[in-house]
């Protein structure tokens, strides 16, 4: 019964994810988001979405975690235990859910999931330099091939590449500022003494 | 994908990705070792090499940021405020390259990459100068209010592709054409004024704008109100004439209108000339948003809107260039640095009423051109809003002559108060540069069709 798998894996992600914002234990939050990841890759995997589901454990649950667990550990986790709670902030935040929730339920009213044209050429390139027919989730499932990562490399590499290429330079700019503001400036130790 | 017309679109900003790389491997590998001494003007000699081969062809929105690029590389030189001299000037040409990818992309989310590669990169040069703790301050104010206008500008972005299902500049325009304006489409807008607001300096996204300014480096201050504006307005004046501008509007009179008070009035008070420059870069954010209160039904003026970012870009620089002379003599921008200055060094004086008079729009001069076409525009078959909106802009332009004469008082009229003092020094290549900026400023000026010709093929 999918639907009850559905729910089911709803309420982990949501559950755990509220555990991840309240809890005053920073190591209890990591690992709270770290199980929500999981139930969001099982959401994907029910969505036949097997690529992005593997990666969200491998990625996010795995490497992604392991970073902050690590930061965690380096910093002084004393400091947030006993701190009150911000009830203007707690008001504020609960508004803008409210409000993005709104403009979600909005949207998806607006947007009938016709693709458009701007899809259906790309779509039908792709299809061309194939050989095949429209590499759509469907139509791979017809196959019996699995479709997600093919889909995903598409995307990536060819309608998306370039941007890719750009968020290399992006990464690039990012390195170097770290580098920079991070290193020993002996002009800076200079004036200090 | 097919990579060398990819190459040949994108040759611009490879150039500089490609000096930028050389530019720190020379620093890294040879000069810091061999000649610490030639670090310098060996690296700001390369990236002026570099954007003057990035600016071979027709002169259109990525040369002019290139031309900024090069000049601000010039002023940078003998400014000791970092021993990261190959970083330095690697960060300032990664930004020029991130700004032009914006200018040239085709789709929303190219521009949002490019425009992101930029202000990462500003962050990281208003925060150079860690010897100053309020430079580290500025740097992280402006990160985290910059983090938070990049997080409102993508939202917008994503109500786009949810509204038309693409982030192409074309099939944008197509959808949106047939579209009647929905709630949605006001919610994006508003999203999308406010994400660009904050990267013009905009009111009331402007509160980064003076401590960057103030604090930061006069190279990097100069930079960011120059470069990026020109960048800044040509991209949001695309995706204003991709997207529905009904839906628009009322967002972008609030800005516009808010930007010209508030920028003018608070101007009037300062007394720190790169503070006075911020707020006028405030109020020029104003002007130049006149130019998007147009009736929906008529284009966008992109020519207008981009020859006067280049006109204030090239008188901001100039500005600055005055401003960093001043902080090298007294270690300080305050206004009282001003007297006399006409005394100390006439022609110093003259360059900067030059730039001043550009900014505040004086007849013969590139600045009043810039006003004259994005006001025009504004008032060609507009509604009684629109013109309402053009003529508060010249009203405001009014007031701001006040405190840009203020300026112009104090070097031409007010007395030196230590007779004593001696001939303020600028350095050889800072005074060509401003001269040909000025030059610049003048023959703009003149003739102001060349420049807008230029400007307009790509459009």
């Amino acid at each position: 019964m999918p639907s009850f798998i559905f729910y089911l894996f709803a309420l982990v992600t949501l559950g755990f994810g509220l555990l991840v914002v309240t809890a005053r234990n920073p190591v209890t939050s990591a690992l709270s988001l770290a199980s929500s990841f999981v139930g969001l890759a099982a959401l994907f995997i029910s969505l036949d979405a097997y690529f992005i589901g593997i990666i969200q454990i491998l990625v996010y649950a795995g490497a992604v975690m392991v970073l902050f667990l690590f930061i965690i550990m380096l910093m002084d986790i004393k400091a947030e235990e006993g701190k009150k709670t911000n009830n203007g902030a707690l008001v504020g935040g609960c508004l803008l859910a409210v409000l993005l929730v709104l403009q979600v339920i909005m949207v998806s009213g607006a947007f009938h999931g016709e693709r458009t044209v701007g899809d259906l050429d790309t779509a039908a390139a792709i299809g061309k330099a194939a050989g095949t027919e429209l590499p759509t989730i469907a139509n791979d499932l017809r196959e019996g091939s699995l479709p997600d990562t093919k889909l995903m490399g598409y995307a990536l590499f060819d309608r998306y590449g370039f941007h890719l290429q750009v968020v290399g330079l992006l990464l690039l700019v990012g390195t170097v500022g770290v580098v920079m503001l991070s290193k020993r400036d002996t002009a800076a130790k200079e004036a200090g003494n | 994908m097919n990579y060398t017309l990819l190459i040949q679109a994108h040759l611009t900003e490879l150039t500089l990705i490609c000096t930028a790389l050389i530019v720190l491997m020379v620093d890294r590998l040879i000069m810091v070792r061999c000649y610490p001494r030639l670090r310098d003007p060996v690296a700001a000699g390369l990236t002026v090499i570099g954007c003057g081969i990035a600016m071979c062809g027709t002169f259109q929105a990525d040369e002019a940021i290139a031309a900024m690029t090069a000049a601000v590389a010039i002023i940078s030189l003998g400014e000791r405020f970092t021993q990261q001299v190959g970083e330095y000037f690697l960060l300032l040409l990664l930004a020029a390259a991130g700004l032009i990818f914006m200018v040239h992309s085709s789709d929303l989310l190219n521009a949002f990459l490019g425009l992101e590669t930029a202000s990462l990169t500003f962050y990281v040069l208003v925060a150079l100068d860690r010897r100053r703790a309020e430079a580290v301050q500025a740097g992280f104010k402006y990160f985290l209010y910059g983090g938070v206008s990049a997080a409102c500008l993508l939202y917008g972005l994503s109500l786009i592709y949810g509204l038309t299902g693409s982030l192409n500049f074309a099939h944008c325009t197509k959808a949106f054409a047939t579209m009647p304006p929905s709630q949605m489409a006001y919610v994006a807008a508003i999203m999308l004024v406010v994400g660009f607001a904050f990267k013009l300096a905009a009111a009331p996204f402007h509160l980064w704008a003076p401590d960057v300014y103030r604090h930061a480096a006069t190279p990097v201050a100069a930079f960011i109100a120059s470069a990026s504006k020109v960048g800044g307005i040509y991209l949001l004046a695309r995706v204003a004439g991709a997207f529905q501008r009904e839906a628009m509007l009322p967002a972008l009179v609030v800005v516009t209108v808010l930007s010209l008070v508030i920028g003018n009035l608070a101007a009037i008070s300062q007394t720190s000339l790169s503070r006075l420059l911020a707020f006028s870069a405030v109020a020029h954010a104003g002007y130049v948003l006149v130019g998007l209160c147009i009736a929906p039904s008529q284009p966008v003026p992109i020519a207008a809107m981009v020859y006067y970012a280049v006109t204030y870009a090239i008188a901001t620089v100039g500005a600055f260039g005055v401003v960093l002379a001043l902080r090298r003599d007294a270690g300080s921008d305050c206004m009282s640095g001003l007297d006399g200055l006409n005394q100390r060094s006439p022609a110093l004086a003259i360059l900067l009423a030059v730039f001043v008079l550009s900014l505040a729009g004086i007849p013969p001069l590139a600045g009043f051109f810039g006003k004259f076409y994005v006001f025009a525009s504004a008032l060609r078959g507009g509604s009684s809003m629109t013109i309402g909106v053009a003529a508060f802009a010249i009203l405001m332009s009014a007031v701001s002559l006040y405190y840009y004469l203020q300026v112009l008082k104090r070097v031409f009229v007010q007395p030196l108060k230590d007779d004593n003092q001696p001939p303020l020094q600028v350095s050889r290549v800072t005074m060509i540069l401003l001269t040909l900026l000025a030059l610049a400023a003048i023959l703009a000026g003149l003739f102001p069709q060349g420049l807008l010709q230029s400007l307009a093929p790509q459009l």
